[in-house]
């Protein structure tokens, strides 16, 4: 009998401590994340023009093997633009169009990555054949999958007069915002995440 | 006779309390993290266990195991961090699980009184999880910390074979690993078992 009440007590407290394990996020928006790196020997100060193309490309297939370059919808990709125009704006620097040969080319990309995972329903296995006599059902447990699609942009300040050892420019300056795509663009999120990349970055001022 | 029945009672209680040879507690641990650990997390933890074992080798000395797990969990509000040279705005959740594996030694004070108080230590290993969970992704380090655990408290034995346990524990394991020491206090509470 006492057995039994301490396996009682025992399987009760496991319930319960697993019933309020420890919460995590409620909305979307809270998982953005604002991401900035920087060469910190380069002097952003001495310089003042950038040049941005007016499209976002779309990281997606396989250029080598063929596949066309993609880009993101003209729409969502001017919203986004213009946001990061403000921001470099306001750090002081002035747009010029690629051909009057701008100190810095900012490069803009995005992709999207979904991630599947599953997960068997360890419990019903459990229930159908943990204790003797209930049978082992002969039968695996079921499976469940979801899944999630996260967005990434990237912006990249690239100085051309500075190439690395593979001969390609070296990127100075790298933003990023992450997220979880919820179907629809959202511009308030992006905006949010975009000024918050910039404003890690004070040393992009030049005004 | 209403004193001979109460005589009898604590006759019977006394008799139980000196002839058991085991101890079993199962307790409620609430944590209080100290140090780097605080650091990391500074929430106090209502989320443990612990389960100890005691075979009285002497009247008031048990040897056994104590066994448990406490999880610590803070949600820090969006903020700005640096890692290295890598600079990142996000809200963090961040998860801290302790698992002690200790063998585990108690001298009791009173070991024939309904109300002993007992003081002890243990030794063995921790397992510690970190999760820093931003965004979709999750930062996760673990070690096996060198672990050590004093602990003081009383058993409150009002019938045979059942009673009550308090008591307080500081579990330190050692840096290991990529984590640095982990420290943290318990309050435990319990239901105590006798053979």
């Amino acid at each position: 009998m006492k057995r039994g009440i301490k396996f009682f007590l025992f399987s009760m407290s496991m319930v319960l401590l697993w019933g309020c394990y420890p919460g995590g996020p409620e909305y979307y928006e809270e998982l953005d994340v604002s991401l900035s790196k920087h060469n910190p020997d380069y002097d952003f100060a001495a310089k003042s023009t950038y040049a941005m193309p007016d499209q976002i490309v779309k990281i997606t297939g396989n250029l080598i093997e063929g596949d066309e370059p993609s880009f993101i919808p003209e729409a969502t990709a001017q919203a986004i633009l213009a946001m990061i125009d403000d921001n470099m704006s306001a750090l002081g620097w002035q747009k010029v169009d690629i051909s009057a040969d701008p100190d810095l080319l900012l490069a803009p990309a995005a992709w999207e990555t979904t991630t599947i995972y599953y997960y068997y329903d360890y419990w019903y296995w459990w229930y159908g054949g943990y204790y003797p006599g209930w049978g082992w059902g002969g039968y695996y447990p079921p499976v469940y999958w979801t899944s999630y699609t996260t967005g990434t942009l990237v912006m990249g300040l690239v100085d051309k007069d500075i190439l690395g050892a593979n001969g390609n420019p070296v990127t100075q300056w790298t933003g990023a915002v992450n997220g979880i795509l919820t179907g629809s663009y959202d511009a308030e999120r992006m905006r949010t995440a975009i000024d918050n990349t910039f404003a890690q970055s004070p040393y992009l001022k030049t005004n | 006779m209403k004193k001979i029945f109460i005589i009898a009672i604590f006759s019977v209680l006394g008799m139980s309390v000196f002839a058991q040879s085991s101890i079993t507690a199962l307790s409620y641990s609430i944590g209080f993290g100290t140090g780097d650990m605080h650091d990391y997390i500074s929430k106090t933890s209502f989320r443990g266990f612990t389960i100890d074992y005691r075979k009285l080798v002497q009247t008031n000395v048990g040897v056994g195991v104590d066994i448990g797990w406490n999880v610590f969990y803070e949600e820090k509000p969006y903020d700005t961090y640096v890692y290295k040279d890598i600079t990142y705005s996000a809200k963090q959740w961040r998860y801290s699980n302790h698992w002690p594996v200790l063998v585990a030694a108690d001298y009791y004070m009173n070991p024939g009184e309904q109300i002993s108080a007992f003081a002890g230590l243990g030794l063995g290993t921790m397992y510690t999880l970190q999760n820093t969970d931003m965004g979709a992704y999750t930062f996760e380090k673990d070690a096996w910390h060198f672990a050590l655990r004093p602990e003081i408290g009383v058993l409150i034995q009002p019938a045979p074979g059942v009673g009550i346990m308090i008591a307080s524990k500081y579990y330190y394991g050692f840096k290991a690993g990529d984590l640095p020491a982990q420290g943290f206090v318990t309050i435990n509470v319990g239901f105590v078992f006798s053979n």
